[in-house]
C-alpha cells in the first residue's frame, strides 16, 4: 500500500504534456505525409518477402520422384551415383568417394522414352523426347546408419530402391543381412498401401564392381543371397523377442516373403507386391547407365 | 612429411585433394567409420589424432557445410603446423567455396584451390623455420609462367602438374573435360575441370561486397572457365592477345613448343593468375603474382577471423530479433546458444542413470556437430539439441555388425570345424551371470541345440551346486522338445581356464554344438582377479564373451565396462553386454548407454525378469524412446 501512494501524485502530473504529445504524434501519423506514406509501403510490400526468405531460403521442391541407393558399407553407392549423374547430366568426369556420413540426393533424367508409361505413345509423340527428372538419393551404408536409409523406405515419394553391393560378396552374412532389413521393410511398406495401389514396389540389385577378379556372377549372387536369406529367415523367426514385443503373434509380420518354410527366391516376393531385380555391372566400366535407366524407366 | 590432404563431404564426396604420395584410400575409410561414425578413440592418443598403418591423421570439421579435411602424413615425423593449416584451410575453403555448397542436391562445386593451398604451406613452413619437405616449387614455377612467357619451361614435376585439361578452343576443352581421366590423374590433379559438375556451374555472386578486390577471384575465374557453354571465347581474360596465339597452337600438343608445353601443362591453372592479376597489382612481374596470393589469402583469412569475432559479439546482441530467430528458426548456433540446453539435456540424462562421464561426452560431441549448423524452421534450439542427442543415442546404441547368435550358431556348426560355439559369461559379482547363462541355454534349448554348461566359478561356494539346480530345472522343461543339455564339472579350487579349456575339448568329444561357460564374478578394479582372464581368454578360447551388467548400478557402469573390455588382452575384447534386471529400474535405462558408450560393444540382451524366457534383444527405439522421455 506504501509503495503505491505515490503515483497518484504522479499521474495527475502527466497527463498534460503526454496528451499534448500523443494526439501531435497521432495527428502527423494520420497526417497523408509522404515519408509515412513510403515507409508504410516499403513495409507492406518488405514483409512478406523478408519471411519468405527466412523460412524458404535453402529449400528446394522435393518433390520429384526419388530412387533410394542403399546397401552395405563399400558397396559403391556413392560412385554409382556420381556416375550416372555425371553421364546423364554434366557429362564430367565424376569425383573420388569416401564412406559417407549422411545422405545426399542428386537430380538426374533420362529420355522419356525409357520411361515405362511412354510403351503405349506413338514414336513421334513430341513427349517422347523431352526428359524425365528424378532424384537418385544415396544413404550411408555404416552398420549405425542404416536406419537413415531403412526410415526412408516407406516415404511416397521412393519409386524404386537399388540395393548396392561389391560384387566379391566378401561379407555374404552382413550383405544378406541388410538386404533382409530392406526386403522386409518394402515388403511392410506394400502390405500397409494394401491392393489399392497395383504398382509393386521396385527393387534392384545391383552388383556393382564386376570387373574386379574376384567377382562373382549375377546368378551366381542372387542364388547365394537366396540361400543365406532361407537360413535367416528361419533363425530370425526362432530368435528371442525384442523388449517392446509381449510375444502375441506378430509373426506374420516379420515374417519374409509369403508362407511357407522352404527355400526363399526374390520370385516369391512378387505375391507380397515388391519386384526384386538382380543384374550385375560395375562403375568403372561405366555399364550401368543402360541398366539403371532400364530400371528406373521401368519405375517412373 | 605430409603425404595427402583431403577434403570431403560428409556424403562422401572427395572435394579436393593434394597428394605427394600415394595413399590407399582404405586408410581414409577406416578412419571415417572408426572415429567419425562409431565415435572411437584410440588408446593413448587422446582423439586429437588417428593412426593407421604408418599414418597420422589429423581432421577438423565444417559442420555448417559438412565438410571433413584431413592430414594424412607420416607418424614417425612431427609436423607442428598441422594444426593450423587444418583450420586455415578450412577457413579459406569455406570462404570461397561456402555459397557453392549450400546448393541443394549438389556433389561437387568448381574449385581451384591448388595455389591457395600450395601458398599456405610454404607459408606455414617459412613460419616453422624448419626444413621444408614439401616441394613448393609449383607455385613458384607457375608465377614465372605467367610473367614471363618466353622464358623456357622448368621441367614439369611429375605428379602435380600434370593437368589434363586444355583450355584451347571450346571442342578441345570439352574433350579433355569429358575423358574420364583415369583414377591417378584425377586424384593427382584436383585441377579444376575434373571436379565441375552440374549445378554448379555459375559461381554466386555477391558473396561479398564487390569492393575487395582480393577475394572476388574466386568468382572471376570461373566464367573464363566455363568453357561448356558453348561459343564463348574464352581468352577473353588475356588483354595481350596471346589467346589467338595458341588457340592455334594448342591443337598440336605433341609438340613441345614453349608456349604449348606450358598450356597442356597448366594451362587452367595459369588463367587464375591473369584473373588475380586484373584486380591486383599491375605489375606482371613473376613474384609478384606470388605475393598476390598470399595477400589475398591472408585477407580471406582475416576476414573470417574478423567474422568470427564478430558474428561472437553480435549473437547475443540481436535482442527481439534474435528471440523471434529462435521461434522462427534458421538461427546459426554457436557455443552460447547451446549451453543451456545442454547443461539441461545432460541433467536430464543423468536422471535417466546415465553415468555423468558419459553424458558430458555425449552432450559434448552433440554440441560440437551443431555448431555453425543452423536450425530448422520454426524449431527452437531446444527442439534441434533434443533431435540430435536422440540421433546420437541412436547411433550409439545401433550395433556395426549383426546380432543374431542363432545364425552365427549355425554357421559355425555347418563348417568343417567339429570345435562348438563357444560363448562365456563374464561380470562382477551378483550382477546375474548364472541366471542370464541358464536364460540363453534354455533359449538354444528351444531351438535345439544341444548344449553344455562348464562351471568355473570354482571360488564361491554353492555356484556349482547352483548352476547343477539349473541344469535340472533346464532338463526338464527341454526334454519334451529334443533339447540336450549336461553340466560338466570339476568342483571348487581348481584353476577355472583350465577347466574351459577341458570343458570345451570334452564338448568337441560329445558332439555338442554349444559351450556355456561360467566364470567367477569379480571386482573390475582388482587387478588380481581380473589378470586370470586374460589366460582364461587364451585356454577357451570363446566365440563370444558376453558380459553381464547390472540395470541398476550408476556411474560406477562405465568404469566396469572399460575394465573387463580390456582384461582380456591385446587381441581379445568383449562381444556384448547383457543388461540385467531391467525389469527394475523402469525407464532409468542409462546404464545401457553408460556401458556402450565406454567400449563401443553392442547390448546383445536385456534380462527383463525372473523366468527363462525373461531374455529379450535390444529395440534401439524403445530405448531411445524411454531414454528422451
Amino acid at each position: 500500500m506504501e509503495s503505491s501512494l505515490p503515483s497518484p501524485d504522479a499521474t495527475p502530473l502527466l497527463p498534460p504534456p503526454g496528451g499534448a504529445d500523443l494526439s501531435s504524434l497521432m495527428a502527423s501519423f494520420f497526417n497523408p505525409s509522404l515519408p509515412v506514406l513510403i515507409v508504410t509501403v516499403i513495409v507492406i510490400f518488405l514483409t512478406p518477402l523478408l519471411i519468405h526468405t527466412l523460412i524458404f531460403r535453402s529449400r528446394a521442391a522435393t518433390t520429384l520422384p526419388t530412387f533410394l541407393l542403399v546397401g552395405p558399407v563399400g558397396g559403391g553407392k556413392t560412385s554409382l551415383m556420381t556416375a550416372f549423374e555425371s553421364e546423364t547430366e554434366s557429362g564430367k568426369p565424376p569425383p573420388d568417394t569416401r564412406t559417407s556420413q549422411s545422405p545426399l540426393s542428386l537430380e538426374c533424367s533420362i529420355s522419356a522414352a525409357i520411361a515405362g508409361t511412354s510403351k503405349y505413345r506413338s514414336a513421334n509423340d513430341p513427349s517422347m523426347k523431352s526428359y524425365l527428372k528424378f532424384l537418385l538419393s544415396d544413404t550411408p551404408g555404416h552398420g549405425k546408419l542404416r536406419h537413415l536409409a531403412l526410415s526412408q523406405i516407406s516415404s511416397p515419394v521412393i519409386r524404386g530402391v537399388i540395393f548396392v553391393l561389391d560384387s566379391s560378396l566378401t561379407d555374404i552374412r552382413g550383405t544378406a543381412e541388410y538386404l533382409y532389413d530392406v526386403l522386409l521393410a518394402m515388403q511392410k511398406v506394400a502390405s500397409a498401401s494394401g491392393a489399392t495401389s497395383s504398382q509393386p514396389k521396385r527393387l534392384l540389385i545391383a552388383c556393382n564392381k564386376s570387373d574386379v577378379f574376384t567377382a562373382l556372377p549375377a546368378g551366381k549372387i542372387q542364388k547365394l543371397l537366396e540361400e543365406e536369406i532361407t537360413k535367416m529367415r528361419v533363425s530370425r523367426s526362432k530368435g528371442i523377442l525384442d523388449v517392446e514385443d509381449d510375444g502375441e503373434g506378430n509373426e506374420e509380420k516379420e515374417w519374409l516373403g509369403e508362407g511357407g518354410e522352404g527355400p526363399f527366391e526374390f520370385k516369391a516376393m512378387e505375391e507380397v507386391g515388391v519386384e526384386v531385380e538382380v543384374k550385375g555391372g560395375s562403375v568403372e566400366k561405366k555399364d550401368w547407365k543402360e541398366k539403371l535407366s532400364a530400371f528406373i524407366g521401368g519405375c517412373l | 612429411m605430409l603425404v595427402k590432404f583431403l577434403i570431403i563431404t560428409t556424403s562422401g564426396i572427395l572435394l579436393w585433394s593434394k597428394k605427394y604420395a600415394p595413399v590407399n584410400p582404405s586408410v581414409v575409410n577406416s578412419f571415417i567409420s572408426d572415429v567419425l561414425i562409431e565415435e572411437r578413440v584410440q588408446p593413448g592418443t587422446d582423439g586429437k589424432y588417428y593412426k593407421k598403418d604408418s599414418y597420422m591423421l589429423k581432421w577438423t570439421t565444417a559442420n555448417d557445410f559438412g565438410l571433413i579435411f584431413i592430414a594424412v602424413y607420416q607418424s614417425l615425423l612431427q609436423l607442428t603446423w598441422i594444426d593450423e593449416l587444418l583450420d586455415t584451410v578450412k577457413k579459406l575453403f569455406t570462404t570461397l567455396y561456402g555459397e557453392q555448397l549450400k546448393k541443394p542436391h549438389t556433389a561437387t562445386i568448381e574449385c581451384h584451390f591448388d595455389d591457395y593451398f600450395n601458398s599456405r604451406i610454404s607459408e606455414l613452413e617459412r613460419k616453422a623455420g624448419g626444413p621444408r619437405p614439401i616441394i613448393s616449387a609449383p607455385v613458384i614455377e607457375q608465377a614465372k609462367d605467367d610473367g614471363k612467357w618466353d622464358a623456357p619451361p622448368p621441367p614439369p614435376i611429375p605428379g602435380i602438374l600434370k593437368a589434363p585439361p586444355r583450355p584451347g578452343s571450346p571442342a578441345i576443352a570439352n574433350s579433355a573435360l569429358m575423358r574420364p581421366g583415369t583414377p591417378e590423374s584425377r586424384s593427382k590433379s584436383p585441377a579444376p575441370a575434373s571436379h565441375l559438375l552440374a549445378g554448379t556451374r555459375r559461381p554466386a555472386r555477391g558473396r561479398r561486397g564487390g569492393n575487395s578486390a582480393h577475394a572476388s577471384s574466386g568468382e572471376e575465374k570461373s566464367p573464363a572457365r566455363n568453357s561448356k557453354k558453348g561459343g564463348k571465347k574464352l581468352r577473353k581474360w588475356d588483354a595481350d592477345g596471346n589467346a589467338d596465339e595458341e588457340d592455334g597452337a594448342v591443337l598440336d600438343y605433341s609438340a613441345p613448343g614453349v608456349s604449348t608445353d606450358e598450356d597442356t601443362d597448366h594451362g587452367s591453372r595459369k588463367m587464375d593468375y591473369i584473373e588475380q592479376k586484373e584486380w591486383g597489382t599491375k605489375t606482371s612481374k613473376g613474384e609478384f603474382v606470388l605475393k598476390d596470393l598470399d595477400m589475398e589469402v591472408n585477407q580471406i583469412l582475416k576476414e573470417a577471423e574478423e567474422k568470427d569475432r564478430a558474428s561472437n559479439t553480435a549473437s547475443s546482441g540481436y535482442g527481439a530479433f534474435g528471440f523471434f530467430r529462435n521461434i522462427v528458426g534458421g538461427k546459426t548456433l554457436t557455443k552460447a546458444d547451446l549451453e543451456k540446453a545442454m547443461t539441461a539435456m545432460q541433467e536430464h540424462l543423468s536422471k535417466k542413470n546415465v553415468a555423468r562421464e558419459a553424458a558430458v561426452q555425449v552432450t559434448e560431441s552433440v554440441e560440437k556437430s551443431l555448431i555453425g549448423q543452423k536450425t530448422g524452421s520454426f524449431q527452437s534450439i531446444e527442439a534441434t539439441v533434443k533431435a540430435a542427442v536422440e540421433a546420437s543415442l541412436r547411433k550409439i546404441l545401433t550395433p556395426t555388425n549383426s546380432l543374431d547368435l542363432l545364425r552365427e550358431i549355425q554357421t559355425k556348426r555347418s563348417g568343417s570345424s567339429k570345435r562348438p560355439y563357444v560363448i562365456s559369461i563374464v561380470g562382477v559379482n551378483g550382477v546375474g551371470k548364472s541366471t542370464n547363462l541358464s536364460k540363453i541355454c534354455f533359449f538354444l534349448l528351444q531351438n535345439k541345440f544341444k548344449v553344455l554348461i562348464a562351471a568355473c566359478d570354482t571360488f564361491r561356494s554353492g555356484a556349482v551346486e547352483q548352476l547343477r539346480v539349473h541344469a535340472r530345472n533346464l532338463k526338464e522343461l527341454s526334454e519334451r522338445e529334443g533339447g540336450v543339455v549336461e553340466l560338466y564339472e570339476k568342483g571348487y579350487g581348481k584353476d577355472a581356464a583350465n577347466i574351459a579349456k577341458d570343458a570345451v575339448a570334452f564338448g568337441e568329444a560329445e558332439g555338442f554344438d554349444v559351450v556355456l561357460i561360467d566364470t567367477a564374478g569379480r571386482r573390475h578394479n582388482d587387478q588380481r582377479l581380473m589378470s586370470s582372464l586374460e589366460k582364461f581368454a587364451k585356454f577357451a578360447e570363446p566365440d563370444k564373451i558376453l558380459m553381464v551388467g547390472e540395470a541398476l548400478v550408476g556411474t560406477d557402469s562405465v568404469q566396469q565396462a572399460r575394465n573387463f573390455n580390456a582384461a582380456f588382452g591385446n587381441a581379445r575384447t568383449l562381444d556384448g553386454f547383457i543388461i540385467s534386471k531391467c525389469d527394475t529400474v523402469g525407464d532409468m535405462i542409462g546404464t545401457l548407454i553408460s556401458m556402450v558408450f565406454a567400449t563401443g560393444i553392442p547390448v546383445v540382451f536385456l534380462g527383463t525378469g525372473q523366468n527363462y524366457q525373461d531374455l529379450r534383444t535390444l529395440n534401439i527405439a524403445w530405448a531411445v524412446k524411454l531414454l528422451m522421455s
